[in-house]
């Protein structure tokens, strides 16, 4: 009896391989990145950066030096494939017929959109993403102006573009937008996006021997994209928002002649909407920041705190200045909400928000923004070279 | 194997709680939030608190009951206090409207592991083996099943309370915001959906004869209430404020929310890992349900034994999870119409009214 027992315990667990649903590691191709591009005929055409899961090479030939391929014991070669169809999934078919291995999407991080499918709308493109339970809602957005395909070419001597974007957008000096979050804003307001660019290659190597990087952003009004704002604006966008993480800022102040840059040790902005009595609505930015000296080119000794006051009314003209740019750009240019405006007066006067939202679109372009900055200067630096 | 006709196993009280916890919360978080979700909107969190009313009524009316029939079940006295042939309408009702639950349990245990996790492997073999080990379970005894409940819930809690703070980098408070910004009433709305669940208390009913320690299940019941609630409420607000206004468009927020983890670039993928305890979980609801079953068609059928019917219940409930629902926007409405209305109805109101005939009949 007891033997019989445990040859059948024994025989279950051969029901634990699960038959149907396994994914043997060399049977599948892991996708890093995925990139869309439109073609002229209005077909889409999706590539995808893999990770192709090597044996280790031996004696570490070739040019894997970059002390990425040691220890783990296998070398990952990024290849991209291309299909196109009508739709993505469509396109995914024609790819999966490129790629000997299945697709798995779990590890998935980044999604590149080149900048003309952008323009149709964005919506649509990602209900894919959505509806797919295997695609991990932490991956990374970005637009394109050229091919989305030639960026996950890079040939990056680090590691695959895939990865490099990833840690650029972890890094969050720029926008950083997963999928969720550009979902949410989709929902809420409008939304604006990391938009990527190749870095120019060294003159000796060939063209596609770079890596990408986030230049600016692209915005997104409803959810097709209008148009660009620079790295400087986005700073801006990036105050509002009350997103600064790390950052140097550089004054130039009439009265010291010469550089004074600071380091930025908090930032936080906050977003106060305002009904007034009169029915007008008026949106408050309150930004506090702390900040340090870390090199003074100008005349003003630092030791005297007037000049230190001079040094802070500087910064605060100066984001004040930056704030304002980005306000023209994104506010009256574009008029697209990424400051999340629209929410935040949905969250403090929800009634009136109510009754209005329908008409957010006439309101937010001539909504009247104030701008409340605070600068403190805490400490001059650890010594000086004056 | 010997079959126990008189049912000498015994349950404490603090394991049927557990059991009970178990037993509700766990599909609770699956599907629930984004039915909430579609008429609370970002006030779908507060909705189980309003459900919870039920829970209260419910576990009241099923412990008043039972103090007066310590020995039988909601089919057994059922009889006795509104006469046989209306007892046995009622259990019939009862136990038809149970069928259908247990069904749905076992349909969104399947669609769960099939649409999340294991898409190629066949419907059958996903339900199949788990009412196989339910059905071995189940003939084992209640203490089996309020056993294998002791040792899984608390590894259960726990991984809810993982979940929770690994979020927790990822969330913004300003999703929530603003709250009842249009009054109570979206919240109540919501509540619609989820007052089900909270009359699922309703299959303490099935358990109190086996207690050995009936005075401390109403302590017991409560504390089981208040921690469904709560579990309920934290992990809704959990996955709405990481995920903020994209909660509504996912069928199970929570998944996402989980997928979403990503701690430092290392702690991340980690949804197989909780979605195993999350089964372990259903595991114990579907037994609850299918014991619930077997045990109250047994003895509406007035049989002296539960254990020869486990397989044929066990076998139907398997073949109508794969044919009644035949696609998620069905169960859906399913969901949104009948359990909305009827659940409440049969789990909650018609109980009532029996502890107030019963209460007429016998006084406090």
């Amino acid at each position: 009896m007891t033997t019989i027992r445990i040859v059948f315990i024994l025989m279950s667990c051969l029901l634990l391989t699960g038959c149907w649903d396994r994914n043997e590691l060399n049977e599948i191709a892991l996708v890093r990145g995925i990139g869309i591009d439109i073609l002229n005929n209005g077909q889409i055409e999706v590539s995808v950066e893999i990770s192709v899961p090597k044996a280790p090479s031996g004696s570490g030939g070739g040019g894997e030096s970059d002390g990425m391929a040691q220890g783990s014991g296998g070398i990952t070669l990024p290849t991209v494939r291309t299909g196109r169809g009508v739709t993505i999934p469509d396109a995914l078919e024609k790819l999966q017929e490129v790629i000997p291995r299945k697709i798995f999407w779990g590890h998935t991080e980044v999604i590149i959109i080149n900048e003309n499918l952008a323009k149709t709308g964005l919506r649509d493109k990602m209900d894919y993403f959505m509806r797919n339970p295997r695609f991990r809602l932490h991956a990374f957005v970005f637009v394109t102006k050229g091919k989305a395909k030639d960026m996950l070419g890079l040939e990056t001597s680090l590691y695959s573009p895939s990865e490099v974007l990833t840690d650029f957008s972890e890094e969050k000096v720029m926008l950083h937008v997963t999928l969720i979050n550009l979902l949410d804003m989709l929902n809420s307001g409008d939304a604006a996006i990391p938009m990527i660019k190749k870095v120019p290659p060294q003159k000796k190597s060939k063209p596609t021997q770079t890596i990408p990087f986030i230049k600016s952003s692209a915005v997104f009004k409803n959810d097709k994209m209008v148009g660009t704002i620079s790295d400087k604006l986005t700073r801006g966008v990036k105050w509002i928002q009350n997103d600064i993480e790390e950052t140097q800022v550089t004054v130039n102040s009439k009265k010291g002649e010469g550089y004074i840059s600071m380091t930025l040790l908090r930032a936080e902005t906050k977003l106060e909407p305002v009904i007034k009595k009169d029915g007008k609505w008026k949106m408050i930015i309150k930004a506090r920041t702390d900040d340090d000296i870390i090199l003074n080119e100008s005349h003003l000794n630092l030791k005297d705190p007037q000049n230190i006051k001079i040094v802070k009314k500087a910064l605060e003209k100066k984001l004040t200045a930056r704030l304002q740019h980005a306000l023209d750009k994104v506010q009256k240019d574009y008029k697209a909400d990424v400051f999340g405006f629209g929410e935040a007066f949905h969250r403090k006067y929800p009634k009136q928000w109510k009754e209005s939202k329908d008409h957010w679109d006439e309101i937010y372009p001539n909504l009247e923004v104030e701008l409340d900055i605070h600068a403190n200067v805490l400490r001059t630096g650890a010594g000086s070279a004056h | 194997m010997e079959i126990n006709l008189n049912r000498s196993e015994k349950i404490s009280s603090f394991q049927l709680g557990i059991l009970i916890y178990a037993a509700i919360a766990v599909t609770a978080i699956l599907y629930l939030p984004a039915s909430s979700y579609s008429s609370a909107e970002r006030d779908f969190w507060f909705s189980p608190i309003i459900s919870s009313l039920f829970g209260i009524l419910t576990i009241f009316s099923v412990t008043k009951l039972g103090s007066y029939y310590p020995h039988d079940t909601l089919i057994q006295y059922s009889g006795k206090i509104i006469g046989k042939i209306a007892g046995k309408i009622w259990g019939a009702l009862f136990l038809i409207y149970t069928l259908s639950i247990a069904i749905q349990v076992t349909w969104q245990y399947g669609e769960f592991v099939n649409a999340y996790f294991l898409p190629r492997t066949p419907r059958v073999v996903v339900l199949g083996s788990m009412a196989f080990i339910c059905a071995y379970a189940i003939r084992q005894g209640v203490e089996v099943i309020a056993r294998l409940a002791q040792i899984l819930t608390p590894i259960i809690i726990l991984a809810f309370i993982f979940v929770f703070i690994l979020l927790l980098p990822d969330v913004d408070l300003n999703h929530i915001q603003p709250i009842f910004g249009n009054g109570l009433l979206p919240a109540i709305k919501g509540s619609f959906f989820s007052n089900l669940w909270f009359g699922e208390f309703i299959v303490l009913a099935f358990f109190l004869p086996s207690l050995k320690d009936q005075k401390n299940i109403k302590k017991w019941s409560f504390i089981s209430l208040l921690l469904v609630t709560m579990t309920m409420v934290l992990m809704n607000i959990i996955a709405l404020l990481a995920l903020g206004n994209s909660t509504g468009e996912l069928n199970a927020p929570l998944i996402n929310a989980v997928q979403y983890i990503d701690i430092g670039n290392f702690l991340s993928h980690i949804e197989a890992v909780v979605m195993a305890f999350w089964i372990a979980g259903a595991f114990i609801k579907i037994n609850v349900f299918y014991y619930v079953l077997t045990v109250g068609t047994s003895q509406w059928l007035n049989l002296t034994d539960y254990r020869p019917i486990v397989i044929p219940i066990l076998f139907l409930n398997v073949l109508l999870a794969i044919w009644f629902v035949p696609n998620v926007s069905a169960y859906q409405v399913f969901m949104h119409t009948i359990d909305g209305i009827v659940g409440p109805i049969i789990y909650t109101f018609l109980p009532l009214f029996l502890l107030f005939i019963a209460f007429i009949r016998k006084g406090w």
